[in-house]
């Protein structure tokens, strides 16, 4: 189990929460969930994840602030966590932009999960 | 073609008369002498088209045709009517949103092919976007196929539980509020929607979800409120598909 690549998700929707999570135990990938930007940063000071996969979107505090606020920790293996935005609305933003924002890449919704896991796999290689 | 319903608003007595006759062969229709009066009616009746003279006092052109869109959705044909035939004038009342502008003096005939060919062209317009709706799957199989090969059969039926439970939270938040006061709390309920049925395959909740979304953004009030009504019918008809409890286990 402790050998297992962790996986934080940043997103509010529970349908999506425990979609995600199924599709990425299929894969033997852990996940956790958070519901919203401020979750992340608390779950993120207590334990060790290997990737968060981070929806924009987000009440209290969305993806794009939380990010930068991970990018700010003096921890280094917490601000350099490899983190995946997840976009409902990708016509508002560039991929220069994400990459400015802090991302390390994105994905837009609908999610296609064939495409989720390619990119984890190619963010984790 | 059916018969459509006309407003007329111009305030010389006797032009207004030769459009009522003309328009009167064919359609039904309402005429007023001022923007004013026509708006307050606009603001019950949806007419098909406007006709309306640009020589109007009481209300400059553009900012009529900034309420009307306020008021009535964006199909209803806005067709201005002046009093040269000045083509940059023309160009510039089309640039700024009319739908065509009639110059005087008029030639009944032409005059009435005109409206006819502006009136075909919406009805054709409206029957596309109905057929294109219809061609749309309620479930799109190959995503759902695909949540199967990376998931369990027993999560995903879950999971398109839950969202059904989600669907009708939104239709009683729906009937609960009026849309109009409501839109920002609606739309983005909508976008969690828009997400979520995308993700499932929902492509007709999904469809109607991204116009919805797309319009409450843009704060089009009406053109949201009505969106809204293919949205409820959208999920009506996504939670029959799931009622009959064989039709994921079919697929």
């Amino acid at each position: 189990m402790s050998d297992k690549i962790k996986i934080l998700v940043g997103e509010d929707s529970s349908i999506i929460i425990n979609l995600t999570k199924s599709v990425l135990a299929f894969e033997n990938y852990s996940m956790k969930a958070a519901r919203n930007g401020k979750q992340v940063l608390e779950m993120l000071a207590v334990e060790d994840f290997d990737l968060i996969l981070m929806d924009i979107t987000m009440p209290q505090m969305d993806g794009i602030q939380c990010t930068k606020e991970i990018r700010k920790l003096t921890d280094p293996t917490k601000n350099s966590i490899p983190i995946i935005a997840i976009t409902g609305n990708a016509a508002n933003h560039t991929p220069e932009d994400f990459r400015k924002f802090g991302f390390d890449d994105f994905i837009q919704k609908p999610l296609n999960y064939d495409l989720v896991l390619a990119t984890v796999k190619k963010i984790l290689s | 073609m059916k018969s459509k319903n006309i407003l007329i608003i111009e305030d010389k007595e006797q032009e207004r008369k030769l459009f009522e006759y003309l328009v009167g062969q064919i359609h039904t229709f309402q005429s007023f002498d001022k923007c004013t009066k026509a708006l307050d009616h606009l603001a019950n009746q949806k007419p098909n088209l406007i006709l309306i003279s640009l020589q109007l006092t009481d209300l400059e052109p553009l900012l009529f045709l900034q309420k009307v869109r306020a008021l009535v959705n964006s199909s209803c044909l806005v067709v201005a009517i002046s009093s040269t035939s000045d083509q940059t004038q023309a160009a510039f009342y089309k640039g700024q949103g009319f739908d065509d502008l009639i110059s005087k003096p008029i030639r009944p005939k032409e005059f009435i092919l005109k409206i006819q060919s502006l009136l075909a062209k919406q009805a054709e317009a409206e029957e596309s976007t109905l057929e294109k709706t219809d061609l749309v799957p309620i479930l799109n199989l190959d995503v759902y196929q695909q949540l199967l090969r990376l998931s369990s059969k027993a999560v995903i039926h879950q999971v398109f539980s839950d969202f059904a439970e989600e669907c009708e939270n939104l239709l009683r938040l729906l009937e609960r509020r009026q849309a109009i006061e409501t839109t920002e709390e609606i739309t983005r309920a909508v976008h969690t929607l828009k997400g979520n049925s995308g993700t499932l395959g929902a492509e007709k909740v999904y469809l109607a979800s991204k116009q919805c979304e797309s319009l409450g953004r843009l704060q089009k009030t009406v053109e949201f409120a009505e969106s809204l009504h293919y949205l409820k019918a959208a999920i009506k008809e996504f939670q029959e598909f799931l009622r009959n409890e064989q039709s994921l286990n079919n697929v």
